[in-house]
């Protein structure tokens, strides 16, 4: 009897905690709705959900979120997502309701798009002109933010992406930095004879881009932007040439075989391989863990273009929105009125290693390089990538068949009918 | 008297009830309705943000006609069979050999010393030990340069890699349930085939292995499922890369849902991968209690 009453009291513990569980999912969301639509603006408080800090020391995090909150008095608390798949799931799931976060980091292009499209993002447009600008950032990235003619984001991150090399190997090569295509393929060559990778090839799921982008638009900047945005045919003939330029380089051996991004920079680390196009953060890791001194180990240039033309700098850049339905969303836009503060975005690029405003220089002399590099106007122009740039299935499709090509699984003739082929299908509809 | 013992019936009926109510119910909150929703889901188009759209049987029919589904099908099914007579087969012969052995502890703790890593971790050193700098670096040094590269980043070979890393690493569970069953056999068949005069195959073969017939279905049974829901080593070592040849169906189901936000396919691929293994897992138990 007494195991029977024991039994029942657990039986109906366990109902009760499942039932109640489920229950206070919902009481809970709608206690907090209530309490972040009355509290929100009064007690200033927002959370920045992101899933750029997984890998940040905890108190780096604080003396961001504390550098944020005392210059905006709204108390700013971070939520760092560990895996982009979980943080996207869990920011679509409360983005139309008052629990969304205040803040929240994004992608740009369609993803962002997407979220602008349906009404889910507060429109920054004013903060941009009296706060972001004034500040130091670029005006020519908000193209990127844009959604019929207002504002949705402001960057989170700007990055930069350039051929890192290392000047040992060039010294030691009596080798110059290329200031033409052609420059740039008798340095390979000259590489190559000396039994040293020029080029190394980044092994990742999204990679396979990232030198198909570079060639377009070294080619020519205006092909690179028809084939984003469906004018262009992927079987163009000027595409085609393209390809079978990098396909010349692929075979010469100019690129390595596709490798972890670890093992690159231990390679140009090393000087088995002379050059990386890669992000101006990786700079830092460089330094950090393979001791690269910038500017004296390593450096950066363009890549040239084929035709004498401005070389194409191409930049990423992660949106930060603010949540149309958010209790927090007045909060929200008073943090941002002082996160591009000197002030904050010194702390900011010393945590994360980030570069958004010309008030603050990185630690990184390289990095600094980078990014004097973006701002010579008479040199250089300024493209999004082409992973934002472009529609994402046919970006899907593209990074698996660019994927098979660097990998010889695939020629450029097999290759650009099937992304063509996804492309009709897109710019069709 | 009679009404009473009725009455006790009863009573006892819906005890019965109650004591299994918490879990009915758990299981129905948490395990049917998130099936029932899948399945739902399945026939609709949706990105997670906008207003989700029936689209009927359009999710299936785009999966079958999609080469990297039929892909994922294929390498799901390399793993079903390669875990099945390797992760069966070679610890029943690992157990066979140790059962006798002075050593029979020793080895059966080294064997299962990687079950106590998890998947992530064991994928993480895979991944390091096949890397440019791991062992392909050393087949360089040994005057091979063509071996020098990302191993992982191989399509087909990497799926092998992987099998053989899980295998390494499920071996040892399978080997401890073969050796307990091997210590728990009856042993009277045994000693009267050994009077017949039975030879040491004969004996394996027609005595010692019907007698373990359960533990070799459960293993069967348990290798069957892991290999068809793998997902955590591949996810770290390649991420079904490259370009999507090393996927299996439930890295699909991920893909497409958190990754390329086509939550109507990915609950479509959760849907075939899951009637799939009903369908397996129904013959085999079938044939299981049939016989036993």
């Amino acid at each position: 009897m007494k195991r029977e009453l024991i039994a029942y009291a657990l039986g109906t513990a366990i109902l009760a905690g499942a039932l109640t569980g489920c229950g206070a999912s919902n009481a809970g969301s709608a206690g907090a709705n209530d309490e972040a639509s009355v509290l929100g603006a009064k007690t200033g408080t927002v959370e920045l959900w992101n899933d750029k800090l997984n890998n940040t020391d905890q108190s780096a995090i604080d003396e961001l979120t504390e550098s944020a909150s005392s210059l905006s008095g709204v108390n700013v608390s971070c939520v760092a997502y560990p895996d982009t798949a979980s943080y996207q799931t869990a920011l679509q799931q409360s983005i139309t309701t008052a629990d969304a976060p205040g803040l929240f980091t994004w992608w740009s292009g369609p993803q962002l798009m997407t979220l602008a499209e349906s009404g889910n993002l507060a429109d920054l447009t004013d903060i941009w002109n009296e706060y972001v600008v004034p500040n130091g950032v670029a005006d020519s990235v908000k193209d990127s933010l844009t959604y019929d003619g207002k504002i949705y984001a402001v960057p989170y991150s700007i990055i930069y992406n350039m051929i890192i090399y290392n000047k040992n190997v060039f010294a030691e090569n009596k080798i110059d930095v290329p200031t033409t295509f052609d420059e740039l393929l008798a340095v390979c060559e000259t590489l190559k004879s000396k039994g040293i990778t020029p080029i190394a090839l980044k092994n990742d799921s999204w990679a396979g881009f990232i030198w198909f982008q570079a060639m377009l638009a070294a080619y020519d900047p205006n092909l690179y932007q028809g084939v984003c945005d469906g004018s262009i045919a992927y079987t163009d003939d000027k595409v085609v040439e393209v390809m079978h330029i990098w396909q010349d380089m692929i075979d010469k051996g100019y690129f390595s075989e596709p490798m972890q991004i670890t093992d690159m920079d231990k390679s140009l680390a090393n000087g088995t391989v002379a050059m990386m196009l890669e992000p101006n953060y990786e700079c830092k890791n460089l330094t950090n863990d393979y001791g690269m001194e910038p500017e004296e180990d390593m450096s950066v240039f363009v890549v040239p273009s084929m035709n004498g033309e401005k070389s194409i700098i191409f930049y990423e850049i992660a949106p930060l929105c603010v949540a149309e339905n958010s209790g927090d969303k007045d909060s929200a836009k008073e943090v941002l009125k002082s996160w591009y503060t000197k002030e904050n975005q010194t702390v900011f690029t010393n945590v994360t290693g980030f570069l958004c405003t010309s008030q603050v220089v990185s630690e990184n002399a390289t990095s600094n390089q980078m990014v004097s590099l973006t701002q010579d106007d008479s040199k250089y122009e300024m493209m999004l990538r082409y992973y934002e740039n472009t529609n994402d299935a046919i970006r899907d499709v593209a990074l698996d068949e660019l994927m098979k090509f660097e990998t010889k699984a695939a020629t450029a003739d097999d290759i650009l009918p099937v992304i063509q082929k996804k492309a009709d299908e897109v710019f069709g509809q | 008297m009679a009404f009473k013992a009725g009455q006790n019936k009863e009573k006892s009926v819906i005890r019965d009830y109650l004591y299994i109510a918490p879990a009915v119910l758990l299981v129905a909150i948490y395990f049917i309705s998130s099936i029932l929703y899948t399945f739902f889901l399945s026939f609709h188009d949706w990105d997670g943000v906008n207003q989700m759209m029936f689209c009927g049987i359009d999710n299936y029919r785009s999966l079958f006609a999609d080469s990297n589904f039929l892909i994922s099908v294929g390498n799901t099914l390399i793993w079903v069979v390669s875990s099945l007579v390797i992760s069966v087969l070679l610890p029943l012969l690992l157990a066979i050999m140790i059962t006798k052995s002075s050593f029979a502890k020793l080895f059966t703790n080294v064997f299962y010393f990687p079950t106590a890593i998890s998947a992530t971790v064991s994928g993480v050193i895979m991944a390091t030990l096949l890397s440019t700098y791991g062992i392909p670096y050393l087949f360089g040094l040994m005057g091979h340069p063509e071996m020098v590269k990302d191993w992982l980043a191989v399509p087909y070979v990497n799926t092998f890699v992987m099998i053989l890393t899980g295998i390494w690493q499920g071996i040892g569970l399978n080997l401890v349930l073969y050796v307990a069953a091997f210590r728990n056999v009856d042993l009277s068949p045994v000693e009267a085939a050994m009077i017949d005069g039975v030879g040491a195959v004969k004996m394996y073969t027609k005595v010692i292995l019907p007698l373990i017939r359960p533990t070799i279905i459960v293993v069967l049974l348990m290798s069957l499922v892991n290999s068809f829901k793998v997902f955590d080593g591949i996810w770290v070592m390649t991420k079904g890369g490259p370009y999507r040849s090393s996927e299996t169906l439930a890295l699909t189901m991920y893909e497409e849902s958190f990754i390329y936000n086509r939550y109507g396919r990915g609950a479509a691929v959760a849907i075939v991968l899951t009637v799939v293994i009903l369908i397996v897992s129904y013959f085999n138990l079938k044939n299981t209690f049939r016989e036993d």
